[in-house]
Order: structure tokens, then C-alpha cells, then sequence
């Protein structure tokens, strides 16, 4: 099928007489880490390498499908499947859209959490030109709500505005992120989840901003197996902000992006070149607990090639410096729980759209 | 000699690519568009013409000569580009990309006979069915 392809306006495949298209994403990404133990590539699925060759950790595979009922109301559904995750199929997006006017937008249902830049869109590799998003700055370990979002966009004067604002929970059970990173399962309820994201574009200059806040309620799942964790213990609020900066400089593109979470800050920048079907970028990232514990950062190379309008094949290496140490017994301390956490990685693969 | 041979065929399919004429309904109040409108329409900025009405953005099939030119000029982004600016909002709930009408011909067909549409076309192909309101040279 066509991408999305008109399919939806000339053939109608329900049995109910409404307008039904099926659309996919994918990427298929193989991975050797050189000159250390392990990395990990991506947080909230914790798809990470040890020091063999592996093509499942980051490949996915994610398929849409939408029934749009009337001009102004339509239902979409998005299952994906991650090599991390042992291919389980999850349903990571399933809303209703409403629209209330042509710049006023409401949905309701299953959605992503629009934290960062990149947040709504990291699945697909096809709409990106790094092979990854940067993981150092892409961490908030909650990547999906359950919620109402109301979309306001206008054009104020040149400036093409939008302000989205959402509210919501969502419940990980076990949180993927947290659970390997403390090295015991336990689930995260977030509540009274708020955010807002707003954004401005003039010419060839976006900017993003974002804030988000909620409040967290951890439980272990076998209590009995944590000394000295007793349920519920953990119970806190957390706030998040993020700013983005993106310039279309044809043929360059530049990316800056900063975030402050509770309890760490982390920021990405990026700048390519295109040059037809090729484009090349180098592309950095940083983070840096408020603690000792956990401090890491990327510097990568890489290009990006379009095979065809729907398929690009991608090659990038990445040099991975752990710096988190035990505050205490001054320990290293790698995120990747292997003896040394300083690596240099080399990636390829294939995104496609379809 | 091979090259000179492939440059003059370069240069001869870039003069045989004739003019794209965006066109809409002979019934329209729009006249002319900017590039800047135009391009907000099939980039999903905007749902609407100028004038405050409903506009529904026709793309050619991928493949066609006046796809490629139209999106390249006037969106100034190549296919592929195009492509990956539309995953960003198909899949993030954020927009869904004009529909694919065909050739020149189809496109054309579409554009006469609905009055909210907008779509580009060989400018030789413009007859009294549809009305030109912006010209990619």
C-alpha cells in the first residue's frame, strides 16, 4: 500500500460504510558495542547491548490504523511491537479525535507523553535522521498516558503558534526503566499527571516548550525480596521542563534541546547536512544526575541514505563515556550494570514507513 | 563523450518538465496564492484558504513528474523529506498528508468537479475546468 495513500478517499474497506486506513512504521537496527561491556540504547524499553553483535534490541515494528467517521471525528489505534520487550504487541496509542473547530483540536484516549522534542514520534526512525534518539537525554522512564489533550493552534501574524495542553495518568507495571536500574521489580503509578507544550515557529525557527508534572506512587513488587522497602514507601512529585530549538537551514538542520527533570538534567544538540539522498550528522548528548551515581554522554557520527521515498537505511558510531560513580566508596558506577560502561558503539539499519 | 551524452539528457529533461499550475475550482474566490500558501496547505499548517474557507489539498501519485517538482519548489523538501515530515504527524495524531488524486489528468478531474479542492497540474493540461492561482515556473 501506498503510504497512507488515497486509499482513503477512493476505497472504502469497512463494513460499516466509514473511511479505514492502515499505516506502519518499522526499523530493523543491528548493533556491536567495541571496547567495553554494555550500553544501553534506549531507557524506558531498556533496549541495551551487552558486547555481541544483536539486532533485536532496538528494532520495532509499529502499525496504525484509523477510522475516520466524519470530517471532524475520527478513532486511531497504534500497536508496536520492540525486540526488547520480546516482541510483545502493546497498544500504545488508541484516542478519539475531536475537532471542536479547524484550530481547536480535543483527544481522548491512550496517548504518548509529549515530554520532549522527539517524544511523539522516537518509534518512528524513518521521521529522524540520527538512528536513535539520544537515550542520554531521553530518560523519563513513563512514555505513554491515558488522558484528555486539547490542541490550540493559530497563526499569530508570521508566527505559526500551538498550545497543547493534557491531563491525565498512567500506570507501569513493572517500570521497565526504574526496575533495572534499582535491580528489583517495582511498579509506578503516576496521578494527577498535567502538562503543556507550547510552540512557536517562524520561518525556519521552532521553538518547544514544555512542562509537565505528577505525582508518582512506587510499589515493590515482592516487597519481601528488598531489604528494608516496605510498601508504599515511595510516594513524590515530580516536575519536568524542557526546551527545544530547531532551525531548517537548508541544507543544514540544527537541533538544541535542554531538559531539567526532578532529580537530573540532560540535553542533546545535533546539526546535519543533506545532500540529496544522503544526509550526515554529528550529533551529542549529556546526562547528569544531582547525585554522583549516574553521569553519561555520547558524542556520534553518522548518515542517513534514502533508498526510496519510504525506506532509509542509516549507519552511525557513538562513542559512550559512563562517569558515575558510588559517592561513597567512589566506585564506578555504569548504567548498563556490566564492569565498564565507556564504549564505542557502531550501528546500522533500516527504517521504513508504509 | 558518455557524460556530455548524460549531461545534454539532464539538461533536456529539465526543459522538458513544463511549468505545474496549482489550480481550483472555476467557482473559487481565490485568485492567487503565495508560495508561502500554498505550501501551508500541503504541509497541513493550515486547513483553510486565505479567504476563510475549507481547502482539501490533492497530492499526485508518487512517481509523477509534477509530484516531484510541486514538492520540491514548493514545499521545498525532496520526497523522501516530505515523507518523513508527514510520519511526524500521521503517527503522533497530529495531521493526516493530502490524499494521492492520480496523474495530471485524475487531479485535474478531482479539482473540477469539488470546490474545496486544491492540487497541481502540467500547465499545458489548464482549460476553462479549472482556475490557476499559482504558477511553478
Amino acid at each position: 500500500m501506498r503510504f497512507l495513500a488515497g486509499t482513503l478517499l477512493f476505497v472504502s474497506s469497512s463494513t460499516f460504510a466509514i473511511d479505514l486506513n492502515v499505516s506502519g512504521f518499522g526499523s530493523i537496527i543491528g548493533t556491536q558495542v567495541t571496547g567495553g561491556d554494555g550500553y544501553v540504547a534506549h531507557y524506558p524499553s531498556m533496549a541495551s547491548y551487552d558486547d555481541s553483535f544483536n539486532m533485536i534490541e532496538e528494532s520495532r515494528l509499529g502499525v496504525q490504523s484509523s477510522a475516520v467517521f466524519d470530517e471532524k471525528t475520527s478513532v486511531t489505534l497504534q500497536f508496536t511491537s520492540r525486540g526488547s520487550l520480546d516482541w510483545g504487541t502493546n497498544l500504545e496509542w488508541f484516542y478519539l479525535t475531536y475537532d471542536v473547530k479547524p484550530d481547536l483540536k480535543l483527544q481522548a484516549g491512550r496517548m504518548r507523553l509529549p515530554a520532549y522534542l522527539y517524544s511523539d514520534f522516537m518509534d518512528v526512525g524513518f521521521a529522524y535522521t540520527f538512528i536513535r534518539v539520544p537515550g542520554d537525554a531521553y530518560s523519563v522512564d513513563a512514555v505513554n498516558y491515558n488522558g484528555l489533550s486539547l490542541t490550540y493552534s493559530t497563526q499569530l501574524g508570521t508566527i505559526d503558534t500551538s498550545l497543547q495542553l493534557y491531563a491525565g495518568g498512567e500506570t507501569t507495571d513493572p517500570n521497565t526503566l526504574m526496575s533495572y536500574i534499582r535491580a528489583f521489580e517495582h511498579r509506578r503509578d503516576y496521578t494527577d499527571l498535567y502538562g503543556a507544550v507550547l510552540n512557536f515557529t517562524y520561518g525556519p525557527a521552532t521553538l518547544r516548550t514544555t512542562y509537565l508534572s505528577s505525582h508518582i506512587e512506587e510499589t515493590a513488587l515482592d516487597p519481601a525480596s528488598v531489604p528494608g522497602f516496605v510498601n508504599p514507601p515511595g510516594e513524590f512529585d515530580i516536575a519536568f521542563y524542557d526546551v527545544a530549538l530547531l532551525l531548517d537551514l537548508a541544507p543544514f538542520n540544527i537541533v538544541a534541546e535542554y531538559n531539567e527533570y526532578e532529580y537530573y538534567t540532560s540535553w542533546l544538540g545535533s546539526v546535519s547536512y543533506n545532500t540529496g539522498k544522503w544526509t550526515f550528522h554529528a550529533t551529542a548528548s549529556d546526562f547528569e544526575l544531582n547525585e554522583a551515581w549516574e553521569s553519561h554522554s555520547t558524542y556520534g557520527m553518522g548518515l542517513r541514505y534514502d533508498i526510496n521515498s519510504n525506506v532509509a537505511f542509516k549507519l552511525q558510531v557513538d562513542k559512550f563515556d559512563d562517569t558515575g560513580y558510588n559517592p561513597f566508596s567512589l566506585a564506578p558506577n555504569p548504567i548498563c550494570h556490566c564492569a565498564d560502561g565507556d564504549v564505542t558503539v557502531i550501528s546500522s539499519g533500516v527504517d521504513f514507513v508504509f | 563523450m558518455k557524460i556530455i551524452i548524460l549531461f545534454a539528457s539532464l539538461l533536456a529533461s529539465c526543459f522538458a518538465m513544463s511549468e505545474v499550475a496549482v489550480v481550483v475550482h472555476p467557482s473559487s474566490s481565490i485568485d492567487s496564492l503565495s508560495t508561502d500558501e500554498v505550501s501551508r496547505l500541503f504541509l497541513g499548517k493550515t486547513k483553510n484558504f486565505p479567504n476563510g474557507s475549507l481547502a482539501v489539498p490533492i497530492n499526485q501519485d508518487e512517481g509523477e513528474a509534477a509530484r516531484a517538482k510541486f514538492i520540491e519548489t514548493a514545499c521545498r523538501k525532496n520526497a523522501s523529506q516530505y515523507k518523513a515530515y508527514w510520519s511526524q504527524l500521521v503517527f503522533t495524531g497530529k495531521g493526516t498528508p493530502p490524499k494521492d488524486g492520480g496523474n495530471d489528468a485524475e487531479v485535474k478531474n478531482l479539482v473540477s468537479t469539488n470546490p474545496n479542492m486544491i492540487g497541481y497540474i502540467d500547465a499545458k493540461l489548464v482549460d476553462a475546468s479549472v482556475k490557476v492561482v499559482f504558477k511553478i515556473p
